[in-house]
């Protein structure tokens, strides 16, 4: 049973590790700005769970490299300082393009693997 | 104060640093990659293992983007800025020492550079390794080991450098007198010497700079 826990959250992780970045972009999208332990928060209240530090901060270092966020250091609310990550006019247009380009193609995988549920269920 | 895997963030972000700066990743890079660190660990009082893993694997993430300036190759502008200083400092003590008087420079004059540009190119690279070592994988019986192993070689190194410059000096004649100088002159050569090493250190070398406003560093900036 563990075996197979095991197995279902590696593939989770290996569908998460093509659609992080738009999750990302479009958590940024609907927040306006925000840091990446709010980032960590918003995505795990939607579901993704396990995201660490380590997974998240590469992920918008490249995003910034991309020119996809940009970002500036603020000070927390009685913490230590932030670093505020804001979705640019470029990562704007990737995200509707690609979440467009996500959404065929997962509807198009829904439908392939639909059939086989409702076969399984006969 | 040591989390779950009794590393502290202070022993994270210097082997963090350390194993970044073997990957070659630029200064101003680095400076944000810690910065996050520590904003995310003292934000969410998470063991900076548990949140980012281990220094090594970590760093492993940023490698290759770009490859900075003045590093590389066998010879870095730290060997070269690092030597320059040495030999002006050692002009420059030469220098006040002698104030008033004339200095001969013979062929002995390498017994006291060549230790140093030996130093700057062979030992450095020893110590480099020694810390790649110690910081890949943060254990405190590993840090323990390699500091003890790191001391030991910077021991063992100025000895060797030392026993060097004497060895060499035994064996070079001090005649004939190459040039002979005022001692003021090398007060000025030294002190040339020294501040063009440390202005180009400073203007090229590529440093780790903390992107954070003063304010919000929360405790003095890091190596």
């Amino acid at each position: 049973m563990v075996t197979e826990d095991r197995a279902t959250a590696d593939r989770q992780t290996q569908w998460l590790r093509g659609v992080l970045d738009l999750a990302v972009l479009a958590t940024l999208q609907s927040a306006g700005t925000s840091y990446g332990y709010a980032l960590i928060q918003s995505l795990t209240e939607a579901g993704i769970l396990d995201l660490k530090g380590g997974t998240i901060y590469p992920l918008l270092a490249r995003l910034e490299q991309e020119g996809l966020v940009s970002s500036e250091w603020r000070a927390g609310h009685g913490g230590p300082g932030r670093k505020y990550f804001t979705i640019t006019a470029t990562g704007r247009e990737v995200l509707i393009r690609s979440a467009a380009g996500w959404t065929d193609f997962s509807a198009r995988i829904g439908s392939i693997l639909g059939g086989a549920l409702s076969r399984g269920g006969r | 104060m040591p989390g779950q895997h009794g590393t502290s963030l202070k022993d994270y972000t210097e082997a963090l640093t350390t194993q970044l700066r073997l990957r070659d990743v630029p200064g101003r890079a680095i400076g944000q990659i810690v910065a996050e660190v520590e904003s995310h660990v003292r934000e969410t009082g998470e063991d900076p293992v548990e949140a980012f893993g281990q220094p090594g694997s970590y760093s492993a993430q940023f490698a290759g983007r770009r490859r900075p300036v003045g590093r590389g190759g066998w010879l870095s502008l730290d060997d070269v800025t690092f030597t320059m200083f040495m030999v002006g400092a050692l002009v420059l003590l030469n220098g006040v020492l002698n104030l008033g008087e004339i200095v001969n420079v013979t062929a002995n004059v390498v017994s006291w550079v060549a230790p140093i540009v030996i130093y700057a190119l062979v030992v450095g690279r020893i110590d480099i390794a020694v810390a790649d070592r110690e910081t890949r994988t943060i254990t405190a019986a590993r840090r323990t080991q390699g500091t003890r192993a790191a001391s030991w070689l910077r021991f063992l190194a100025a000895f060797a450098t030392f026993a060097l410059g004497m060895a060499i000096s035994s064996r070079l004649p001090h005649e004939p007198v190459l040039v002979s100088l005022p001692g003021w002159s090398l007060v000025l050569v030294g002190l040339a010497v020294t501040a063009v090493s440390v202005w180009v250190y400073q203007r090229w070398s590529d440093r780790i700079v903390d992107p954070r406003p003063w304010h919000l560093k929360g405790r003095p900036k890091w190596r």
